[in-house]
C-alpha cells in the first residue's frame, strides 16, 4: 500500500537532514506564509497586478500546503524591498511568517513579466527566484505559474495550478458544460443549449460528456472547439471516463431496463458489456490509475454501493459496506483512495474516502449542506467537489483527506459534476 | 406542449368517455415498496381515479390527453410501480389497444437528491418498469419507447417534499407520426 502523505521537505536548515512535514496526518501542519503584494514597475504592470494578486492569492490559500496569514496584520512597510538585504525579516517573524513571498511585475509589449521571491523568514535568506512570462491577457495564467514553482519547491511534486476543471452550470431550461482553470475561472462553453451534463476531461484535454441533443442520453466528445456524438447506441448512454493512457473509455449504458458498465476502444468502437445484472443498476465508472481496474456504483445488494472490477470484465467486488446509499467513486491518481458520495444518517450528503485495500473509510464532510461529486486533482492532492452550504450547489475544492474546503472563486449560479483534469 | 388549460379541457372530455374500463381485472399487485423516506409524498392530481374510461376508437387527440394527464409516482431510490400506478396502467394499456397503431414513449424521472448519473439509470429503470407492465398486459414491445430525463425534469425546482415527490415520476407522450 501507498502511503498517501505528502512529504513537505523543508530546505531552510543548513543541516544536510531538512526537517521534514507531512501534509497528512497528525504531523502536518499548514506552513505561515506571508505574500507581500506585488510590486509594480510601471503603468501596464500596474493594471494587472490586482488580477495577479488575486489569483496568487488564491492558489496559495486554496492548494492546502499554506496557511496564508492576513496581510492587515503586516508590520512591514508596504514599499519595503525585495531583495534579502532590503527586508527587516523582524518584521515578518513577528506576525508569524515563517515563508515570505514576493513579487515583481513588470511589462514588456503585450507580455507581463513576474518575478517571485521566496525566503526563509527565520535564516533571512532567499530560498528560492523564479521568472514567469505569459501574455498579458492571461495574467492568470502567469499567477499560475509563479504559484506552481513554489508548490514544486516545497513538494517536489506538479502543483494543480495549470490544470483544467470541466463542470456544468444551471440554465433556465437545462445544463451547460464549460472547461476551466483549476479555480473555475475563464470558463470555455463546451455545450451550451438543452441538457449537458457529467464531463470528464481526457489525457489529451478532450472533454467528454452526457447530451440529450438528440433527445436521450447519448455520449459526445468534444476536441478543439468541435463536439461530436461518440456513443448514441442503446436507450441511454452517460457518464464517459477516459482511461488513464487515453485508448479506452468506460461508460454506463441501459440496452433495456438496467443501466451496464461498458468498456470500448477510445473512438468507440469494439464496446464490450462488462456486468450483466439485468434487474439492477451499474453506472458511474472511474478508472484505477494502471487502467487495471474500474470503481463503479451498482445496487445488485440492495442499495447503492461502490464496487470494484478487472477493466476486462470478470468479477466484481464490493468495496463500501457502511451506508446505504454510496454513489460517484473516483479513483484518486495516487491508487490507494477512492472518494465518493454518500447519504448519511441524517439524509444528508456527504463525502468519503474508501482505501482500496482496506476499506477503512474516512469521512471528509460534515454538517455543511450536501456535498457531492467529488473529483481528484491530477497530482492526488486535491479534490473538486459540490456543496449546498451556501445556498445554490457551488464548486469547492479541499485536500484529499478533508482539510482546507475552500468555495471557487467563481460566478454566482447552481453548479455539478465536476471533473478534474490536466 | 399543451397550455395546462387545454389539457384540463380535453381531460374533462375524456372524463366523460372514459366509463367502463375500471372494472378490468388487475393483476395482482406488488406490495407497496418500503420507502426509505418520502413519507410524506403525495401524488399530486393527474387522473382521478375510478371515475373515467376510454372508449374503443376515441380520437387520437385524445389518446394524447390521456398519455399526457397519466402520470405515475415512485418512492425515493424504487422503481416498483404502487396500485395507483398499476390502475393508471392498465387504463392506458386499454386505452393503447383501443389505437393499435399508436406508438408511445415513457419517460422516467428522479428528484435531484443523489448525484445525477445513478438518477439517469434510475430514471431508465422507472420507465422501463412501466414498460415492463404494459408489456405483460400484451401491448407490443416495439410500441413503447423508453427515455430516462434522470433529474435533469423536473416539473416543480423547490427543495422540498411535496416537489421531490411529484419528480420522481413516469410521464408518457404519443411518439411524433403516430
Amino acid at each position: 500500500m501507498r502511503a498517501a502523505m505528502l512529504v513537505v521537505l523543508l530546505p531552510f536548515a543548513a543541516l544536510a537532514q531538512a526537517p521534514v512535514l507531512e501534509i497528512s496526518g497528525a504531523n502536518f501542519r499548514p506552513l505561515p506564509l506571508a505574500y507581500a503584494a506585488p510590486a509594480t514597475q510601471d503603468d501596464g504592470a500596474k493594471a494587472h497586478a490586482r488580477e495577479l494578486d488575486e489569483a496568487l492569492q488564491f492558489d496559495f490559500s486554496a492548494c492546502g500546503l499554506f496557511q496564508l496569514l492576513d496581510r492587515k496584520s503586516f508590520l512591514a512597510d508596504a514599499k519595503e524591498g525585495v531583495t534579502a538585504s532590503s527586508i527587516n525579516f523582524t518584521n515578518w517573524t513577528n506576525v508569524g511568517a515563517e515563508v515570505l513571498v514576493k513579487v515583481q511585475l513588470a511589462s514588456d509589449g503585450d507580455q507581463l513579466k513576474g518575478d517571485l521571491r521566496l525566503f526563509s523568514v527565520n535564516a533571512g535568506r532567499e530560498e528560492l527566484k523564479v521568472s514567469e512570462s505569459a501574455p498579458s491577457k492571461d495574467t492568470r495564467r502567469l499567477a499560475h505559474k509563479l504559484a506552481n514553482a513554489v508548490y514544486k519547491y516545497f513538494t517536489k511534486e506538479t502543483g494543480p495550478f495549470e490544470t483544467h476543471l470541466a463542470w456544468t452550470k444551471k440554465t433556465a431550461q437545462g445544463k451547460d458544460v464549460y472547461l476551466s482553470d483549476w479555480d473555475g475561472r475563464n470558463p470555455v462553453p463546451v455545450s451550451v443549449g438543452g441538457i449537458n451534463t457529467l464531463p470528464s476531461i481526457g489525457p489529451a484535454g478532450q472533454v467528454g460528456f452526457t447530451s440529450f441533443k438528440k433527445g436521450k442520453p447519448d455520449l459526445w466528445l468534444w476536441r478543439g472547439g468541435n463536439a461530436e456524438t461518440l456513443v448514441s447506441s442503446g436507450r441511454m448512454a452517460t457518464g464517459i471516463a477516459f482511461s488513464p493512457d487515453g485508448k479506452r473509455i468506460a461508460y454506463s449504458l441501459a440496452d433495456g431496463e438496467s443501466a451496464q458498465i461498458y468498456v470500448a476502444n477510445a473512438d468507440a468502437s469494439a464496446p464490450r458489456q462488462l456486468t450483466n445484472t439485468p434487474f439492477f443498476i451499474n453506472t458511474s465508472p472511474a478508472w484505477s490509475p494502471d487502467g487495471k481496474r474500474l470503481a463503479f456504483v451498482s445496487n445488485r445488494g440492495g442499495t447503492p454501493q461502490v464496487y470494484l472490477m478487472s477493466a476486462d470484465g470478470g468479477d466484481a467486488k464490493r468495496l463500501t459496506f457502511q451506508g446505504n446509499y454510496n454513489q460517484t467513486p473516483d479513483w484518486s491518481p495516487r491508487g490507494d483512495l477512492i472518494a465518493f458520495t454518500a447519504r448519511d444518517e441524517r439524509n444528508a450528503f456527504d463525502l468519503f474516502t474508501v482505501n482500496v485495500d482496506s476499506g477503512k473509510i474516512t469521512r471528509l464532510t460534515q454538517d455543511q449542506g450536501n456535498n457531492e461529486e467529488p473529483s481528484f486533482s491530477p497530482n492526488g492532492r486535491l479534490l473538486v467537489f459540490t456543496s449546498t452550504r451556501n445556498g445554490p450547489s457551488q464548486l469547492f475544492v479541499m485536500t484529499f483527506d478533508g482539510n482546507n474546503q475552500t468555495a471557487l472563486p467563481v460566478e454566482k449560479g447552481t453548479y455539478s459534476t465536476p471533473a478534474w483534469g490536466k | 406542449m399543451r397550455s395546462k388549460r387545454e389539457s384540463s379541457k380535453s381531460f374533462m372530455l375524456l372524463g366523460v368517455a372514459f366509463v367502463g374500463i375500471t372494472g378490468c381485472a388487475h393483476r395482482p399487485v406488488t406490495p407497496p415498496s418500503e420507502a426509505p423516506v418520502s413519507r410524506a409524498a403525495t401524488t399530486p392530481a393527474s387522473v382521478e381515479s375510478a371515475r373515467v374510461v376510454v372508449p374503443q376508437g376515441s380520437a387520437p387527440d385524445d389518446l394524447a390527453a390521456l398519455l399526457e394527464q397519466c402520470i405515475i409516482h415512485f418512492d425515493f431510490d424504487a422503481k416498483r410501480l404502487n396500485s395507483e400506478s398499476l390502475v393508471r396502467l392498465d387504463r392506458l394499456a386499454q386505452a393503447l389497444r383501443a389505437h393499435p397503431e399508436a406508438k408511445i414513449q415513457v419517460t422516467g424521472n428522479c428528484d435531484d437528491r443523489g448525484t445525477e448519473e445513478y438518477n439517469f439509470a434510475l430514471g431508465q429503470e422507472r420507465a422501463a418498469a412501466a414498460k415492463r407492465y404494459l408489456v405483460d398486459l400484451g401491448i407490443a414491445s416495439s410500441r413503447i419507447e423508453v427515455v430516462s430525463g434522470g433529474e435533469e425534469r423536473p416539473v416543480d425546482r423547490r427543495e422540498a417534499e411535496d416537489a421531490w415527490a411529484a419528480n420522481r415520476r413516469d410521464e408518457f407522450s404519443l411518439l411524433a407520426g403516430h
